[in-house]
């Protein structure tokens, strides 16, 4: 089962912040599509997700939408002539906006205490399910 | 013996003798210059030329194995003890769309590159790697002071191997690297101007080197470098004999018994008025005595040459025949002045040359491309020189009448006797005069001659008074 869900639009990014997440044994499943992510759901469920608003147009907050209604956590980053998206993806529920290019040991950091605190939950609610 | 084996090869004899033997071995050398200078191919000769017990590494971050080892193939290089590691983008990265912008690239790809080249080096045990280039590290570094850092300890871990290290880099004013300069032992620049490459050796730690622009061509045997004749600080021989005559007497006498061997000797004139014809004269005559001459014709096709020189009884063929005179025709575009001098050198030191008649100066001149006539000429006619060969250097001034002018380029300081061939015009007819200008070995006769040059020999007539009222004359007269 996928840990983190990347939704970006450039196959390259998706490359290479799975291969940087590898390196932290954190698995992602990639998609660029609204129908690649409800897809997505399936294999990763409520698992974080981190999403780079650039190229997807409209799209983007109806998957941010969708993220927020499902319960998923998500990252955005955005490029430095796109803040203004970036900002918005907050009313969305984003738990932090990033600067594109970022520093990957930060966002290793980021995501590794978003999937460790996501995971704790998930076994929180597993306990309170079983009590 | 010593300082031989601290030496290496770099697949190019002129870049050896410029480097005094070649690189010193476990040290790094920065070959620097703009696109389609030759850096990889000078790279590929320093691979190639590695002994039979060697191995070779070629780092790459542009080209593709496939190409690189195509381009040594097409120049005849032999590349079978080279690993190639190349690090340029395959095609996926265009059709996949692998480019990416979350992160830096040096968040990226700075870490498998080093992986990969730890692992060619300790896989391969390289004793030569050579890096292509450097400059490509640039754009992955995080800044200036991570870039200097990777690049030192990228060296430190190679030299402390054994290796001995050439790296490239694509300098230019926009990207410019006076780091890489810093960090080098040594620094080979590579440079076009006016059409005519050069290379020059910046920086060699550890040794001494030959300075200056040194000429070099890429084709098809790949790069050669022709070093610029360095004239030796004084005579490295005694001269075998005192005079060379000219074999016309009258002009022996001017001459007070010919030019000195070893001297270079200016034969200056407008078009037309004998200077070839006397030029050869000093050639054939030389061989007459059982000396070697070799005549170069830049401009006047050596049949003709010959042709005339046979009607007027001159006795060159007869000298060619028998091998003591050599008449070779230059074709002044094919040539580049470095490797003109380094040829006519070799004939010297080969076959014991011990005159040499360039014709003409103008021609040579083209070898530059308008370029530092001056000095290259210097550097050739002095070497020539101080190995005890004599020079004749036949110039062609433009002006037919008028003031004498001995040269218009500045060259005459190079010669030891000028002899200066004009046209007058005297009493409504048209004649020619000789005389003798300069001569730094003895005395000489100031008297300017008549001559004529034909029908069946250059023969000189009366004299025509001293050269202040030939040119008085020449200059109230001149129509041409």
């Amino acid at each position: 089962m996928a840990n983190v869900i990347l939704i970006m639009q450039k196959p390259g990014n998706i490359r290479v912040m799975r291969q940087a997440l590898a390196q932290i044994d954190i698995e992602a499943v990639g998609v660029s599509t609204e129908a690649e992510l409800l897809h997505a759901f399936c294999v990763a469920g409520e698992a974080p997700a981190m999403i780079d608003v650039s190229g997807f147009g409209s799209a983007v907050w109806r998957m941010c939408a969708t993220l927020q209604e499902r319960g998923n956590p998500f990252i955005v980053l955005s490029a430095p002539r796109d803040m203004e998206a970036g900002s918005r993806s907050l009313s969305f529920g984003a738990t932090s906006v990033l600067q594109k290019p970022v520093t990957k040991a930060a966002i290793l950091q980021l995501v590794r205490e978003l999937v460790g605190h996501h995971d704790r939950l998930d076994h929180a609610h597993d306990s309170h399910d079983l009590e | 013996m010593a300082q031989h084996a601290r030496r290496l090869s770099t697949g190019i004899a002129g870049l050896d003798d410029i480097l005094h033997g070649g690189v010193i071995r476990q040290t790094a050398y920065l070959v620097r210059g703009g696109p389609g200078q030759g850096k990889t191919t000078l790279g590929l000769h320093f691979l190639s030329a590695c002994q039979e017990e060697e191995t070779a590494l070629f780092i790459g971050f542009q080209e593709p194995e496939e190409q690189l080892r195509q381009n040594a193939a097409t120049v005849g290089m032999g590349v079978e003890r080279v690993h190639f590691l190349s690090l340029a983008p395959d095609e996926s990265f265009f059709t996949e769309q692998s480019g990416y912008d979350i992160f830096m690239s040096a968040d990226v790809e700075q870490a498998p590159i080093a992986e990969s080249v730890v692992a060619a080096v300790e896989h391969h045990r390289p004793d030569r790697v050579f890096i292509d280039s450097l400059t490509q590290m640039r754009f992955i570094s995080a800044d200036v002071f991570q870039y200097r850092k990777t690049v030192l300890s990228l060296l430190h871990f190679l030299k402390a191997r054994g290796i001995t290290v050439m790296f490239s880099s694509e300098s230019s004013d926009h990207l410019p690297d006076d780091d890489l300069q810093f960090m080098a032992d040594g620094v080979l620049a590579l440079k076009t101007e006016r059409s005519v490459s050069t290379l020059t050796v910046e920086k060699f730690r550890g040794s001494g080197f030959r300075r200056g622009a040194h000429q070099m061509r890429i084709d098809a045997t790949g790069l050669n470098v022709f070093p610029r004749p360095l004239p030796p600080l004084s005579k490295l021989v005694t001269d075998s004999r005192a005079q060379w005559s000219s074999g016309i007497e009258a002009i022996d006498a001017m001459l007070h018994g010919g030019v000195e061997a070893g001297s270079v000797t200016l034969i200056t004139g407008p078009a037309g008025v004998g200077k070839s014809t006397l030029a050869s004269s000093f050639a054939a005559q030389a061989s007459r005595d059982g000396y070697r001459a070799a005549i170069y014709l830049f401009e006047e096709e050596a049949n003709n040459y010959l042709r005339r020189a046979h009607a007027l009884e001159v006795g060159l063929e007869q000298a060619q025949r028998d091998g003591r005179v050599t008449i070779e025709q230059i074709e002044p575009m094919r040539y580049l002045a470095d490797e003109f001098a380094l040829r006519i050198r070799q004939r010297v030191e080969d076959q014991h040359v011990e005159l040499v008649v360039l014709d003409s100066i103008s021609g040579f001149a083209l070898t530059l491309d308008g370029d530092g006539l001056q000095e290259r000429l210097h550097s050739f006619v002095k070497h020539l020189a101080r190995l005890g060969v004599s020079v004749i250097l036949v110039n062609e001034v433009g002006e037919m009448g008028g003031p004498l002018r001995i040269s218009e380029t500045g060259i005459s300081y190079l010669a030891d006797n000028v002899i200066y061939l004009r046209y007058m015009e005297m009493q409504g007819e048209l004649d020619k005069v000789m005389g003798i200008l300069k001569k730094r070995l003895s005395a000489f006769d100031n008297t300017c001659y008549s001559y004529r040059i034909g029908p069946r020999a250059l023969t000189v007539g009366e004299p025509v008074g001293a050269l202040e009222s030939v040119q008085h004359l020449t200059s109230m007269t001149s129509g041409y």
